[in-house]
């Protein structure tokens, strides 16, 4: 059996979803820039909760997302998720979000589990890089960077459904959060993280860079339909809260 | 139709000293009694960093050992990860023709490019090139073999010209084999006279399909080495018993865990977006067929697990659309002890391989007897 994550859940800050949303989200031309590197092995165990299964190799993601229209109005989402498998299941487990519109990170912090953290995230795309950041309050806590952009196929991007740990009617739970992504063009360049200890979880230090891709996507926030215990195995702790095709 | 046996050595968590021993000798007793009772070939595959799942890097080591104790079988070298990280095109021929000088003339080579990030990444090798180095070293090698020297300009190594030593036991030269499992691979198998090795791809239908554009279009091919090799190669889980309920049980058991540890590796296509990584590898195909009825307790039909004659009907399908041999993994991180992994052997001898033409061997009888 392989390891699990061994994060002590009921230590650990979550946002409260009061109730599961049912109504799914629309979000057309957006901007995702994704870097993936990878990270410590101890580390990624310790960050994630004992229902998911590490990655192996460890690996994290950040994501940078840039919303023009949306019911909260345009906003950036900067977020670090770690690689997971939830059983056979490919996952990501959402550690750090970052958010420069208030009303927006309050939809997503209470709806789908986002720890957002008030923020101001940037995005610049050029034709030689694109780049995305965060800062809180004059602090960088990390930026990212996808250098020679080039076209490839829309159809070799994957994006893997996140585990967002929040506090729900049902006790702490995993959230499902697997959006629907519709990939218009996407561009791949060699990626590039810039960490900055302190400021996020030093256990998301890259430690050997795998890929960045920039994309413009309609994605659709779902509605949540699998809820997990974080402290059983994915496999004994997954129930349905929404009746499939409801 | 011939059958064989596949190794990934699979090792149980925790990895206590000793472990990877006992596993590994229990493949070369389950290799030594699969050749006593008449099965053609043992492959065994090259991964790395792969924990649990296979601890096999070094493969044509294994097999030697196993040569040392078998007779008859065939011993299957692969597959080879043909890219520069990996390994040099000149080392695994040398490799090769010495596993072939070993064992009489007994080898066979599979050749692949890897499929996970965590083998590819573990090498810093680019995930774009493996198509064209694999390409590179296939029409080297058997060069590399043929030839008293041999020397290179081109895109994945290049050579001065250099004796290749020592030269394989078979003339002109091993079988050469490629590892199909995206769609497509089909036809470079077949355009450069190359078996078709762990074909699984997609379901029953879509095999019958591959295998067809397999056969007319290595009518036409250009081969790569000093003779074409037109087989048809598939993989299958495999445990026989005559109790049917037994056997599915410690079936569902086999498969379960292999489905289970396979996906905990990282895929390229998860992570690195190229359109030369378009499927996951270690038998994605198979791991899906085998969970395709989505009840745990249903073996689908495909799959060589159950009493011999549910294990002979779904052979049959197979030899009806054209496979030529078939290959068994016989089990995963030693879920099934290995007293039943050889009984069921022995039982698959008796009483499944008359139905496809094979005498039983001398010995396979009874189960005691073998023993």
């Amino acid at each position: 059996m392989p390891d699990f994550g061994t994060l002590p859940v009921p230590a650990t800050e979550a946002p409260t979803v009061d109730r599961f949303v049912t109504e799914p989200v629309a979000i057309t031309d957006a901007t995702l820039l994704q870097v993936i590197c990878e990270i410590g092995v101890a580390g990624q165990l310790a960050v994630l909760p004992p229902a998911l299964h590490p990655t192996s190799p460890p690996i994290a993601i950040w994501q940078l997302l840039e919303v023009r229209e949306s019911p909260w109005g345009a906003f950036r989402l900067a977020s670090i998720r770690v690689g997971a498998r939830a059983a056979t299941k490919s996952r990501s487990f959402l550690v750090h979000a970052f958010v420069d519109n208030p009303e927006a990170g309050a939809a997503l912090r209470d709806s789908w589990g986002f720890p957002c953290v008030d923020a101001e995230v940037g995005l610049r795309v050029g034709h030689d890089r694109i780049a995305g950041w965060a800062d809180v309050g004059g602090n960088t806590p990390f930026d990212v960077e996808l250098e020679d952009p080039a076209p490839i196929a829309s159809g070799s991007v994957y994006y893997a459904p996140s585990m967002n740990l929040a506090r729900t009617p049902l006790g702490t739970r995993l959230l499902q959060v697997d959006p629907e992504y519709l990939v218009k063009t996407v561009a791949r360049g060699r990626p590039q993280v810039r960490h900055h200890p302190g400021l996020v979880d030093d256990r998301l230090a890259p430690t050997w860079p795998i890929s960045a891709t920039s994309a413009t996507v309609d994605i659709t926030l779902p509605a949540i339909r699998f809820v997990c215990d974080p402290d059983l195995p994915a496999a004994q702790g997954t129930a349905t809260v929404v009746p499939a095709g409801s | 139709m011939k059958f064989g046996i596949v190794f990934e050595i699979s090792v149980p968590r925790p990895f206590h000293p000793g472990v990877e021993k006992q596993v590994v000798d229990n493949c070369i007793e389950q290799a030594a009694l699969a050749d006593q009772l008449g099965f053609d070939q043992v492959w065994a595959v090259e991964h790395h960093f792969l924990e649990e799942i296979s601890h096999c890097s070094a493969p044509e080591m294994l097999l030697s050992a196993i040569a040392m104790r078998t007779e008859q079988i065939r011993l299957g070298f692969g597959i080879a990860v043909c890219v520069p990280q990996f390994s040099h095109p000149a080392r695994i021929a040398e490799r090769a023709a010495m596993l072939d000088v070993l064992s009489g003339g007994r080898a066979e080579i599979g050749t692949g490019r890897s499929a996970t990030w965590t083998e590819l990444g573990g090498f810093a090798a680019d995930p774009d090139e493996t198509k064209k180095t694999w390409d590179e070293y296939v029409r080297a090698i058997p060069r590399m073999w043929t030839q008293p020297t041999y020397s290179h300009r081109g895109r994945s190594f290049s050579m001065p010209e250099r004796a290749i030593v020592p030269k394989p036991l078979q003339d002109p030269h091993p079988p050469l084999w490629v590892a199909v499992t995206s769609p497509g691979t089909e036809v470079d198998a077949a355009d450069r006279g190359l078996g078709c090795l762990g074909l699984v791809v997609g379901g029953m239908k879509r095999q019958e399909k591959t295998i067809d554009t397999y056969r007319r279009r290595i009518q036409l091919c250009d081969p790569v080495g000093s003779f074409v090799n037109e087989q048809v190669n598939t993989v299958n889980f495999m445990y026989c018993h005559e109790d049917p309920a037994h056997a599915m049980k410690r079936g569902a058991q086999l498969s379960d865990h292999f489905n289970y540890l396979a996906p905990q590796q990282l895929f390229v296509k998860e992570i690195y977006p190229t359109q030369s990584y378009a499927t996951d590898g270690l038998f994605s195909a198979l791991r899906q067929e085998s969970t395709s009825s989505g009840d745990p307790m249903k073996i689908p039909d495909g799959i060589a697990i159950g009493d011999p004659d549910r294990v002979i009907r779904s052979l049959k399908r197979w030899e009806a659309i054209g496979v030529d041999r078939v290959v068994f993994i016989l089990n995963s991180v030693e879920t099934i002890p290995q007293a039943e992994v050889l009984d069921s052997l022995r039982l698959f001898a008796r009483e499944v391989m008359p139905a496809f033409g094979h005498r039983p061997a001398v010995g396979s009888v009874s189960a005691d007897e073998v023993a």
